[in-house]
Order: C-alpha cells, then structure tokens, then sequence
C-alpha cells in the first residue's frame, strides 16, 4: 500500500517522505506432493507499496527427508526448477522423482520464494515437502485384441503400465470384468507372463484373456496398485451374440440359375472357407475355444422322393463320382454349414438353393445343379 | 532368377524428388535365400535395401551370413541400429562392421532369421527395412510342391498354382506368394454365328490345378479373368444337345471360342434276347469331354450327335444305362465310332430280390438301404467301326420295407456284391451269388469296431487330428461318401466299418503338428493300429496382390507331389486361408536331408 500523507497546516505547506514497510510473503499450501505429479504452490503476499511484485520460485530436490523433524538433508545446490511469476502462485507440473537426472530417489523438495515489490523490497520463504510415492501409471486405454467380439469368442486385453518411482514388479494388477446382466459367468484365462520394454522408466505389458460368455456391453477396469496407491483405466466391449457360419470359398464354381455344372468324372466339391467366430474352416489356431465348422452334405437324385443325406459326409469336401449316377441326371448337390451354436435344420426352405441367414446374410447353404455328362 | 537385393517397406510421407537407385525387384517375389517384406518404394522415398552374401546359405558351426544396408535417397550422416532374430530371440555374436552399414550374422542353425535396420540421421525419415534370410539345413533334400491359390470372390483375380521348392530340415519362408490380377475379358461362345450359352473351364499353363470356370449366357458372352501363364486349353460343354463339347488347346484371350454340331450317330440298342429296349440312355464322350446323351425310343432307336466319326479319332467311350428294373448292367466300352452304332446286351439271366429280407444276427432290419455291385467282363457287345465287348457295370439301389424285405429289385445273376446301409453311418458290404437265383436272406454282418491312433513321428499322440476314410473298391461303386473323423484324447480315432470295405486313409493335422499322410486303399481289417505322420516343417510366405498388397482370405491349397494320380490331384493334401496381412503357415512334410 502507498502511503501518502499530506498535511495542511495554517502557516504553510511541508512533505513528508512516506515511509515504506517492507513486503511480506508465505507460503500458504503446505501439504505433501507425490513423486512425478502436479502441485500448485500459493503465497500470501502482503505489499503497502500497491506496486506490482514479482516472485521467483525455486524448487531444490532432495535426496533425505525426515519425517520427524520434517527436516530434509542432502538437497541439490541447483534449483530443479526455477521460475519468475508476477503472480504469487506456481504450478509445478512435474514433481521430481530423482534428485537429477542420474541421482538417488527425491525425498523431499525445498521450495523457496523470494518475493519483490515495485521498489524492489524483498521478502522470502521456503518449505520443505515431503515426497509421497507416486502412484503407478496406466495407458488410459486397454488394447483389445480379438478375431470377433461375440460370445464365446476369446478377447486379448492387453494393459502397458509403469511405475515413475518404484520398480515395475511391484506394481500388481487387478482385472475386473462386469458383464451387462449380473449374475453372469465371467470367464478369465491365465495372464501371460508380463513383457518389459525398454522405455524409461520400464513399461510392462500384461494381457488377460476374456471370454464373454453373453450378448451386451461389458467393461473391463483394471487397477495397477504400488506401495499402496493405485491408477485405475477401463474399456467397454460391445459383445453380440454368436453369429451364424457362413460359407465364404467353394468350388467348383455353382451355375447360374437355370444352367448346370456338367461333370464327367470323379469331380470333388469342397468348401474352402467358411468365416465364424468360434468355428471357422480352416480351424482357427491360438485358443482353445476355437472349434471347426461342421458341414452336412445331402443330394437330390432325379425322381427321388427327398433329399439324401449323404451320412459321414461331415467335412468340408465331396467326392461325387458321376458312375453313381445314370447320364443325363440332373441331381441337386447340396452343402449346409453349422457351429455349435446354429445347429440343424436351417430355417430356409429345403427348395432354397442358397439360404442367408440374419440381417448380415450369412450363408449356410449351397447348392450346385450337376449334370451327369 | 535369383533375387538378392530386397526392397523393403516405406511409409508414406518420407519422399523427395531424388531417384531410387541399386534396388532390387520390390518385393515381387521370393529369392532362394530369403525376401523382403515390402512392397515397391515410390520413386524418391527413403528406402533401404538389405543384399546379402552368400545367397543360398548354409547352417554350420562357422557359416555366417554378411547382411549390406543399401539406403537410397537419404541424405546425411547415417546412422544404422541392426536387429537379427532367430526363432524370436535375439542372436548373439552378431559382428557389426565399423561402419555400420553392414553386418555378419552367425547361423549355427537352419531356419529363418529375420534382420531389421532402423536407419537415423537421414535427411528424411526412412522406415525400417527388414528382410527374411532362409538359412537351409546342410544336404538338404528339395521337393517341389504345387500351391493352389483360390483368392477371394471379392478380389477380380484368377486362380493360379505355383510351383516351390522346399527344402528339408529347416523351416523356411517363401515371401511374398504373388496372386496376379491376371487378364480380364470379354468373350463369346459362338456357332453358326449365333451364341451358345454352356459351361467353360479354362486350364491355364499346363498345370491341372489351375482351373477357372465360366458360364457363357443365352447369347454366348461369357466374362472371364485368366491367369498370365500360358497356354490355356478351355473346354467348352454348350447347355444344348445340338451343339457337341469341345476342347481347344493353346488358346489365347481374343482367339475365338467356336463349337459345332459335330457328327451324327444313330443307333439301337437290344437286349439279352435281342428285343429293343426302350428308355435306355446312352451317352459319347470323347477324351475327358462329358459326353453327349440319348434315350432310346420304343424301337431301341437312339440319336445324337458326337465330336467325330472319322476313323482317325480315337475311340470314344459308350456308356449305355437300361432302364430301371431292367436288372441289366450298364455297358461300357471304348469304341472306334462309326455313324452307326449298334449295341446288344449279351445273353444275361437276371434275378429278383424282391421278398429276400435283410438280417441281422436273425432279426430283419427294416429299411435298410441295399445297393448291389459288381462287373460283369463280358456283357455286350458295341459295334460300330468294329466291334467292341462291353464290359457290365451294375449298380442296383433299393430300400427293404418294415419288415426288412426287398421290393421287387431285378439284378444280374453273377458274383456280386451287396452294400447294406442298415442305418445312417452303418454300413456292411457281403457278397452276394445271384447265379444260384435270389437268396431268401441277406445276412448284413455288423460293422467292425476300429480303433487307431493319430501319432506323430515320435509317437506322441496327435488329438484333433483328422482322418478322411474315403471308400474304395464296392463302397466307392455304392456311391457311399467319404467320411471324417476327428482324433479324441491319445489321438485315438474310433470308426464303425463294414468288415468287407476298402478305403483310403487321408490323414490331416489341422493343428500343423505333423504333416499330411495319406495310405493307399487297402481293406478294413488291414488298418493299422496306429499310425504315425510324417515329420513336418513350417513353411510361411504372405499372399501379395501383384506383388504388392498383402491379401488376405486366399485359400491356399497343396496339392499333391506330381506324379500323382487324377484322384489324389483333385484332392489338396492341406489348406490354409491368408489372414489379414496376407500372412500363411504350412506345416508341410519333411523332404529331410541326405
């Protein structure tokens, strides 16, 4: 505050220099601070003059604290950080976590503040922080890694964590997955063994297999817990529900509508692909869920009254051998494709040469028209 | 041609105007040695290439292998952070020369080592380069096998077959398998100058596999993709009996695609006593054409029309089918054609099985399915330009009713055989002597417990794997399908057979463990107790469209190791579909080491 006094005496004029109290400064917050996180340090500031001031602040790391006393020991003689401010708060957005770089683990941090006014009276004060352990660091996101998100089917999630201040095998990580209807079966699969990167500080990737086991959002939150303190991420997964098979790769080729595939000879009718979750053909590889389409062969002879269903034909190959056959039969060669969730018979009508199933058309049947040559 | 200069990967965003130069092909192809992992590099991008020496490598306690960084279009004081890994890990005793731009790898061990360079201080990024090396096993044995790759009815591409070597002992990676677009166009199935509409397979670079349908429509336009090996023989099977099949050799897209009505053949058909028969069918085929087809009218009296009837042409095959409860056989023969054909059946006494029951252990089994087989050596006589003796195929189906007895069911009095489906998956086969006349009873034995085991070569057993049985011999006749069963716990594979059956063992690891195994058609009681499949060696490459993007869902087959017979050429000894990012494994078998 500036002081000014005039006074207006009878017999004349006279100043009188003002006299100027010295500034006054505190550091008001003076809780702990954790290793390699954000603080935001105040100051109380008390300036008569009313002249703008200016506050430098200094932040000396520590390699000894005792918490006794309160006292530390073995500060660096370099400020970690320095800063000048006109404003009487400081936000330090990255608490030490050594000393410097090469250095023993910070302790403590000493902040001190020297604070100016607009002529240049200086005040001053420090304190002396305890540094708490810091929590451990998550990747906000969890890698999913899957072939399907449907039920049964096996997701990979994967967490990349890190510890600033403590090493990386003592941080433990705890999964949860909360299915969309409780109670519901939730189904974990051993952790792999952790992979350690060589980033600084080390980072550990650990993944958990989830199996669904029902149709919904599910939400997996993983929590890392060191010394006590933890750092939580999550993710959602939209499951739905098994989807039929369907048939991706045949040959030969099937006719048009109204034409016929001739054979002559022994000729093999094969499925080459078929996509599905959990039962694909080729088999998936990389999980025990993983099973094999089955597929039905049956045969439409001339004349006859229905279907054969060729029994034993349970692969996704066909020898038809026309000597079986008298020439000039037009017979119907038929395969259909089933998983352990979508089982025989098909809802198509059995004179539909194809039949595509559900809003994603999957294909669970097909049918050449061959001519015996 | 031997390819050592691997182009690799570049990313976009890394280019100036300079020009590439000292690359290789960019990843078109796989060398003897090994292959890089890219595509072709956009010309003033930071690319890098990484030759080695020597190209064929070899395993051994002192072999090693000098890997060269080549870095184009990148200025600046380079520096290179080489990665060699073998089976996953790191190798050690890696020798880097002083001026980083090349290493000398060890390999002690045959496989497949992969080398990654991460080059910085370029005056632009440049990617990581990385390159497969295949390090063979010392005298190792090579074997040729056929691929067959059938891309996706999204991707406009052929299907095609390549020809690899593999070499034994050691895992390899073929690279980039190129799938090529090919050749699309446009044609018309013509005669007379009118369209044919029919069915067109194409046959391309003299390889069986590689086989590619079309169907032509009403106005005989047919579009095709073929691929770029040729020659291509295509033959042509028109929808319509006035046009006869034809197959043109040494085709080429543009050439014109023509059938005609070929020549005309009429003739009867009479039976044992030498009436005519009425509603046989009789069907020509010339060479592996389907054939063209007749039924006789009341007098016996067939017409149709065939390739030729010159006597140049080399003899046909006549196949003449009675009509239903006949109980003749079906003739066959292949004849010198003439435009008469006369056809007579032999003097031939038939039987009726109709009231014979069907048992089991005594009791009747009702509705059981018999069909009757057998050959019959002499059994007619074809006579066109000569005469022919037909040989008597039959093939007689009929279901016993409630009680287990026939219907009515005429069939050829000789030796024969009676395949018995007493229910679905229950199968017997027994001889049937119909020259004595029809049996009161046909004993249908019980299907034979077998039990076998899946092992691999060191006898471990190999659960999951999969067995094809595919009938031969009367079975086969009997158009009784191929069945597949799957290896339980201990590989243990448990099947119901008919006693008197023949088949073929298709064995197939699905799970790559071991390799494929197929054993010849021998009969029921003669499967082994175990049987252990070959030793196998992983084969990987990744499907590249034109050698350039990876392509996913392209069914790769194998096929079998030339020569081989039609059947076994039809049937793929294993199959895998590209993932995603193009990438196959094969566990295919151990051609081994001398």
């Amino acid at each position: 505050m500036r002081v000014a006094a005039a006074g207006l005496l009878l017999t004349g004029c006279f100043y009188v220099d003002p006299i100027v109290e010295p500034p006054d400064v505190k550091i008001v917050n003076t809780q702990m601070m954790e290793r390699d996180g954000q603080a935001t340090l105040m100051a109380r500031f008390v300036n008569r003059d009313e002249q703008v001031g200016s506050f430098q602040w200094r932040l000396f790391a520590c390699a000894t604290y005792d918490s006794a006393s309160g006292e530390e020991d073995n500060c660096e003689s370099t400020a970690w950080l320095e800063q000048n401010v006109q404003e009487p708060m400081f936000t330090v957005t990255k608490i030490p976590i050594l000393t410097r770089p090469d250095g023993p683990l910070a302790m403590a941090a000493v902040v001190r503040l020297e604070a100016r006014d607009g002529i240049g009276a200086v005040a001053t004060d420090r304190h002396t922080y305890a540094l708490l352990d810091a929590p451990p660091v998550l990747d906000a996101q969890l890698r999913v890694a899957a072939r399907a998100l449907s039920v049964g089917a096996p997701i990979d999630l994967f967490a990349r964590y890190s510890d600033p201040d403590s090493p990386i095998a003592d941080v433990a990580l705890t999964w949860t997955a909360t299915p969309p209807a409780t109670p519901a079966a939730v189904t974990w699969e051993s952790p792999s063994a952790p992979s350690v990167d060589t980033a600084t500080p080390p980072h550990a990737t650990v993944g958990r297999r989830l199996i669904p086991g029902e149709p919904g959002t599910w939400q997996v939150d993983v929590v890392a817990t060191s010394h006590g303190k933890t750092t939580h991420a999550s993710t959602t997964i939209a499951i739905a529900p098994d989807q039929p098979p369907s048939l991706v790769l045949w040959r030969p080729g099937v006719p048009p509508p109204g034409a016929t595939l001739p054979i002559s000879a022994s000729t093999l009718f094969e499925v080459l692909e078929v996509d599905d979750d959990l039962d694909a053909y080729p088999p998936l590889a990389g999980a025990a869920q993983y099973g094999t389409a089955e597929f039905a062969w049956s045969i439409l002879r001339p004349g006859a009254p229905g279907r054969q269903i060729l029994d034993g034909a349970t692969g996704n190959q066909l020898e038809l051998d026309p000597a079986a056959f008298t020439p000039g039969d037009v017979v119907e060669l038929r395969v259909e494709v089933f998983d352990r969730q979508h089982r025989p018979p098909l809802s198509c009508e059995d004179s539909a040469p194809i039949c595509e199933v559900g809003p994603a058309l999957r294909v669970q049947r097909q049918t050449w028209r061959v001519e015996i040559r | 041609m031997i390819r050592c200069l691997l182009a690799l990967a570049v990313l976009a965003g890394c280019s100036n105007s300079l020009t590439p130069s000292g690359a290789g092909g960019a990843g078109d192809g796989a060398g003897p040695g090994g292959s890089g992992d890219g595509g072709a590099a956009p010309i003033g991008d930071c690319f890098a290439a990484l030759p080695f020496q020597p190209l064929e490598p070899i395993a051994g306690p002192n072999s090693t292998v000098q890997i060269t960084a080549q870095v184009n279009n990148a200025g600046g004081l380079l520096a290179y952070s080489w990665t060699v890994l073998f089976r996953g890990a790191a190798v050690a005793d890696t020798r880097t020369f002083a001026s980083g731009t090349a290493i000398e790898v060890p390999v002690r061990t045959a496989g497949v080592y992969t080398v990654r360079v991460q080059v910085t201080g370029a005056s632009q990024p440049c990617p990581e380069a990385s390159a497969t090396i295949n390090v063979r096993a010392p005298s190792a044995n090579v074997q040729t096998f056929n691929l067959r790759l059938v891309p996706p009815s999204a991707v406009q591409a052929p299907v095609q077959v390549q020809m690899i070597p593999v070499y034994g002992g050691a895992a390899s990676d073929l690279g980039g398998v190129v799938v090529s677009t090919g050749i699309a166009f446009h044609a018309a199935v013509t005669s007379d100058g009118g369209g044919v509409p029919g069915y067109l397979q194409f046959t391309s670079g003299g390889s069986p596999g590689a086989v590619n349908e079309a169907f032509s429509d009403p106005t005989g336009g047919v579009d095709i993709r073929l691929p770029l090996q040729a020659p291509h023989s295509v033959m042509i099977v028109p929808s319509t009996s006035e046009f006869v099949p034809r197959r043109i050799v040494d085709w080429s897209p543009g050439a014109p695609l023509v059938v005609d009505h070929g020549a005309a053949v009429t003739g009867t058909v009479q039976g044992p006593g030498g009436a005519a028969i009425a509603g046989a069918t009789v069907a020509i085929s010339e060479g592996d054409l389907p054939g063209t087809v007749a039924v006789t009218a009341a007098d016996g009296g067939f017409a149709l029309r065939t390739g030729s009837t010159a006597a140049s042409a080399p003899p046909a095959t006549v196949e003449v089918a009675p009509p239903e409860g006949s109980g003749l056989p079906r003739l066959v023969a292949a004849v010198p054609l003439s435009p008469a054909l006369a056809i007579g059946y032999a003097p031939t006494v038939t039987v009726d099985l109709g009231g014979t029951v069907i048992r089991r252990g005594g009791a009747p089994l009702p509705g059981a399915r018999v069909t009757v087989v057998g050959s019959i050596p002499a059994a007619g006589t074809l006579t066109a330009a000569t005469a022919v003796t037909a040989t008597g195929e039959v093939r007689i189906t009929g279901t016993a009713n409630a009680a287990g007895t026939l219907p009515p069911l005429r069939v050829p009095a000789a030796v024969l055989t009676a395949v018995i489906e007493a229910a679905p998956g229950d199968l017997t086969a027994v001889p049937l002597d119909t020259r004595g006349g029809a049996p009161a009873t046909i004993e249908a034995t019980a299907p034979r417990r077998v039990t076998t085991a899946i092992l691999d070569r060191s006898g471990g057993a190999l659960p999951g794997a999969v067995v094809d049985l595919v009938p031969g011999g009367d079975l086969a006749r009997a158009g009784i399908a191929a069945r597949r069963v799957v290896a339980g716990p201990g590989g243990v594979v448990e099947a119901d057979l008919p006693g008197g059956g023949r088949y073929e063992l298709r064995f197939v690891d699905p799970l790559g463990r071991s390799a494929p195994l197929v054993v010849a058609e021998g009969a029921v009681p003669d499967i082994a107790a175990s049987y252990r499949l070959p030793p196998t060696i992983l084969v990987t490459g990744t499907v590249q469209l034109n050698g350039l993007h990876p392509l996913g869902g392209v069914a790769v087959q194998v096929l079998c190791v030339e020569p081989c017979s039609a059947r076994a050429r039809a049937r793929p000894l294993l199959e895998v579909v590209s993932d995603a990012t193009g990438r196959f494994s094969l566990a295919l078998p151990d051609p081994g080491t001398r």
